[in-house]
């Protein structure tokens, strides 16, 4: 290049004539250590049988290698999804995220990742609504919501003791969970829509199965509106659950059984009803319920005594990974009290997969990581299951439409039935219409922590659940 | 690929590098570096990769034959088609869709369908350097590349041709065929370059994280299905949340944006390149005309030298120069994004340009403390013009800011969610100081007698970039939030 070449640029020209400065030591000393840690980075992370495929903590499948497609190299998703096998399939993953949440929590970092609550305080909530959505059951002049409120502003009164109230523990909220004391808390949130699409979804099995089975209806309130103090909670943005449980179940149709456990849980708060450091509540919390379903049905409840109990621990649950696996929480590890009635019987599912299990109603999570403790309970989450009990030659059989929560029911349900089919109602492997028809099911229960009433993406599976 | 993703950093760069120190003549390190750019390109748009390899042939031939022209009329018809092709590639990809739906609004029923284009990545910066080579043969000031790869290697170096800076083909014209690998640089190199992968990796990306969650995402904003419930989460923030989400806001996009520019010039020195400066501590500012000297420094004198000069400048009277000045801030808007509110974006910034040009600036250079308050309050409330597309979603904001949307000043989450954020709230300001910069200098100075103080730069200067290193490798580990801002662009 002869020409002179013309700066017209403001900033200074560029640096390239200088004369050669001479190399230090420490130059060539970080130019080799930068050098070796990239390469050696670099090296293991193609050592591939170290690559994880699942990541326990996030429970959750890591990405996978792509499969070529000519589509998918046009696309650029061929590429895009190398590059997100690589970053999530690191070698020795769970070691290495745990070592960078620690730096995030150093660095303050960590709150952002899992959301902020403040000011989604959602909608109000009626006190009386007006009329039930669905058109198709209409209700009956001998039941009008009113009673509703009227037990609602009773059962206010009874459940919050002014005399109860504990010594203010520290509360903190990390991620999107709040933690008071050493247990974290889900934030609540009621959508007035969604939680009208809920209600007419059960609406609508009642009216389909009418004749042929009864509808029992159940809403988990979950640990934030039973456990905090009164105090604590009304600085918070969240919903009232027991106003919103008690909207919901004015808007269903007579035909629909209300199994109301709000009062049930309140009154058995001050024992191990629900994780510290999980979402769920736990299978004590959930034999509480179980009792009340058996009053509103109008049968006997095993008793507890009766139960097998097996004990799986230490048990971490979401809330730690949700708040960035803190120290709070991890350093109280929860336990999962497992209960079987003492009946001869098995499980009988179809996993995620697709796979035909038989086994025990409850999974020994013996060996299990501390983060799968909670799916000791029919296996976990799989699309369909059936319980069959042994012992009975003859009985009624029940239809479980539930989330995750309905998990730590179920083992009991096996006592007063002959068979318990369990649909996941998120995988849409079956509809209760259908499974109704071809096992003449009697009783069809749908139990569901009362967060999902607020998701409609939640909401409208359930309601496909149906048929 | 982004440079802030393990796979460039710990397969990519470093095969990059290997290659290129393996092989001796400049002729094949080129060939190396444009393998490597082509892999790099195709890597995110597989087919758009063709749009990149045209506009490269077009102004390669536009330029030798202006070059090759006789007479003066021969070499403006000329220059204006290259001009025509640029700009219309960047029309058609980056504002088919806006001008459309303008129109269309405008005649009150739907003319023409939408369409919706994806935006080819980098096609806002590398038609920017094309122009600005083809105007520069135009002007003389630069010959005609005789070799079309080398066209191609200018506009598509993996360094900068999807984020920045815009480099002037004079800046490097020289380099493409004439530079050495010196070892000093590589190590100035790496220092830099890691200093931006930190400052993107742990800095801009808890910045970001920060936002989404104080704000809304940006993905969020830019669904217009959301929007009622986009403005749902608006208006419940509390006034504390706003303010805190914007000052985030604002320290992310310059952390963000400045550490690809630090990784680009870093990586340039690995390689004997020398692109210049695109960011100088803008936050620092003590006018709104200064911040745009220290703002995205190649985009500024862009449109300087290749609208504002062009257009008269300040030569034909006050009316004129007002003028081209809005003109010139009008297109800067544009250039950020097919939306009004980056026009608006950028005519706010006019309007202060001109207030201080003939009303207040005399005044305020005489000030100490307000001259730098001033500029900040007017950065930061552009941002709020700049993060949110929709009127009602800035309106909704602004009225959050100061109470009016029934919220509390601040919240039990809020408070939380700040106490936590502090120290790195704290980091990020000192990371737009040139505090680091100037500390390492002092450093320097002082080993520089020998003794004590040259061991501890020594071992500063090893040990701050492997640190740099691996902190950022695991914050990417732990961290799959890693999206580029400026890819929009």
């Amino acid at each position: 290049m002869s020409q002179d070449v013309r700066n017209n640029g403001s900033a200074a020209p560029a640096p390239e004539k200088k004369p050669k400065k001479k190399l230090k030591t420490w130059q060539k000393v970080q130019i080799f250590v930068v050098a070796a840690i990239v390469v050696v980075m670099s090296f293991f992370s193609f050592i591939l049988p170290l690559r994880p495929k699942v990541s326990d903590v996030e429970k959750r499948k890591l990405a996978e290698f792509p499969s070529f497609s000519f589509s998918a190299l046009f696309s650029g998703s061929y590429f895009s999804d190398i590059s997100a096998w690589y970053a999530d399939t690191v070698p020795l993953r769970d070691y290495f995220v745990n070592l960078s949440s620690r730096l995030q929590h150093l660095l303050g970092t960590a709150t952002a990742q899992s959301g902020f609550n403040e000011g989604v305080k959602g909608d109000d909530i009626p006190d009386i609504p007006d009329t039930p959505p669905t058109s198709e059951v209409p209700v009956s002049e001998s039941q009008p919501p009113v009673p509703v409120n009227t037990t609602e502003n009773t059962t206010e009164v009874t459940t919050e003791p002014p005399t109860e109230e504990e010594p203010t523990k520290e509360m903190q909220q990390l991620g999107g969970i709040l933690v008071y004391g050493n247990a974290g808390f889900e934030y609540y949130n009621f959508v007035q829509s969604t939680a009208e699409s809920y209600a007419a979804a059960v609406n609508r099995a009642a009216s389909l199965l009418a004749g042929k089975a009864t509808v029992y209806d159940m809403i988990i309130p979950t640990s934030i509106d039973i456990l905090l103090p009164a105090s604590v909670r009304e600085n918070l943005s969240v919903s009232d659950q027991q106003k919103a449980i008690s909207y919901m179940e004015a808007l269903l149709s007579p035909n629909v059984k209300k199994v109301s456990i709000f009062d049930v849980m309140k009154a058995h708060k001050d024992e191990y009803i629900y994780y510290r450091t999980d979402h769920h509540w736990t299978a004590l919390g959930a034999y509480y319920a179980y009792q009340k379903f058996c009053e509103v049905k109008g049968v006997q409840p095993v008793r507890l005594e009766d139960c097998e109990k097996r004990t799986f621990q230490p048990f971490l649950g979401s809330f730690y990974s949700d708040s960035g696996k803190n120290p709070v929480l991890g350093n109280t590890p929860d336990y999962v009290d497992a209960y079987m009635p003492k009946v001869s019987a098995d499980l009988y599912l179809i996993d995620q997969n697709n796979q035909e299990i038989t086994g025990s109603v409850l999974y020994n999570s013996e060996n299990s990581s501390p983060y799968y403790k909670y799916s000791t309970f029919i296996w976990g989450d799989n699309p369909y299951s059936v319980i069959t009990n042994y012992d009975k030659t003859e009985g009624e059989s029940c239809l479980l439409i539930k989330e995750s929560f309905g998990n730590a029911l179920a083992p009991f349900l096996t006592y007063n039935y002959k068979y318990v089919y369990i649909l996941d109602y998120r995988y849409g492997y079956s509809t209760a219409a259908a499974l109704v028809d071809k096992y003449g099911i009697n009783d069809v229960f749908f139990c569901n922590n009362i967060s999902m009433t607020r998701a409609s993406s939640q909401v409208s599976k359930l309601n496909s659940s149906v048929g | 690929m982004v440079f802030s993703s393990l796979l460039f950093l710990l397969v990519f760069l470093h095969l990059n590098l290997l290659c290129y120190y393996f092989v001796d003549s400049i002729r094949a390190k080129n060939i190396v570096l444009l393998v490597f750019s082509l892999v790099f390109y195709a890597w995110g748009e597989p087919v758009y990769v063709l749009i990149l390899l045209g506009m490269s042939f077009f102004c390669w031939l536009f330029s030798r034959m202006i070059e090759n022209a006789g007479s003066p009329g021969q070499k403006k018809l000329i220059l204006f088609f290259a001009a025509a092709v640029c700009v219309g590639a960047i029309g058609y990809f980056k504002y088919a869709g806006f001008l459309v739906q303008n129109l269309n609004a405008l005649v009150g029923k739907e003319l023409i369908p939408v369409p919706h284009l994806a935006l080819p990545i980098g096609i806002s910066f590398y038609t920017f350097q094309l122009l600005t080579y083809v105007v520069d043969v135009y002007r003389g000031e630069v010959p005609a590349q005789k070799s079309y790869w080398r066209v191609l290697l200018y506009a598509g170096l993996f360094h900068q041709c999807v984020a920045g800076p815009i480099v002037r083909y004079g800046d490097i014209e020289n380099e493409l065929t004439n530079r050495q690998t010196d070892l000093t640089e590589v190590s100035r190199g790496i220092t830099r370059f890691l200093c931006g992968l930190a400052k993107k990796a742990v800095l801009a990306n808890g910045c970001g994280a920060a936002v989404d969650a104080l704000l809304v995402s940006d993905a969020a904003i830019a669904d217009a299905s959301q929007l009622t419930q986009t403005l749902g989460v608006l208006s419940g923030r509390s006034a504390l949340t706003l303010w805190a989400g914007m000052a985030f806001y604002m320290l992310q996009i310059y952390l963000d944006f400045s550490a690809y520019s630090d990784m680009a010039i870093g990586m340039g020195l690995m390689c004997g390149f020398h692109y210049k400066e695109n960011f100088n501590y803008p936050y620092i500012s003590s006018s709104v005309t200064e911040f745009w000297r220290r703002w995205h420094i190649s985009l500024g004198t862009f449109f300087r030298d290749y609208v504002y000069i062009p257009l008269g400048g300040n030569r034909k009277g006050t009316l004129r120069q007002v003028l081209n000045l809005f003109i010139v801030w009008a297109l800067t808007g544009l250039w950020h994004g097919a939306s009004w509110n980056f026009v608006l974006w950028g005519l706010y910034f006019f309007v202060f340009l001109v207030l201080e040009k003939f009303v207040y600036g005399e005044w305020l250079k005489k000030t100490k403390v307000i001259k730098h308050l001033y500029l900040l309050v007017i950065v930061y409330f552009g941002w709020i013009l700049f993060k949110f597309t929709e009127p009602s979603m800035i309106g909704t904001v602004l009225r959050g800011m100061i109470g009016a949307n029934h919220n509390s000043l601040s919240t039990f989450e809020s408070r939380q969610f700040l106490g936590k954020y502090f120290l790195f709230f704290f980091i990020c300001i000192l990371a737009c100081t040139p505090l680091v910069k100037n500390l390492s200098a002092m450093l320097r100075r002082a080993g520089a007698k020998g003794g004590a103080m040259a061991t501890l730069n020594s071992v500063a200067n090893v040990a701050l970039p492997v640190c740099l290193l691996i902190v950022s490798v695991l914050f990417l580990i732990g961290d799959s939030y890693n999206p580029f801002l400026y890819f929009r662009f």
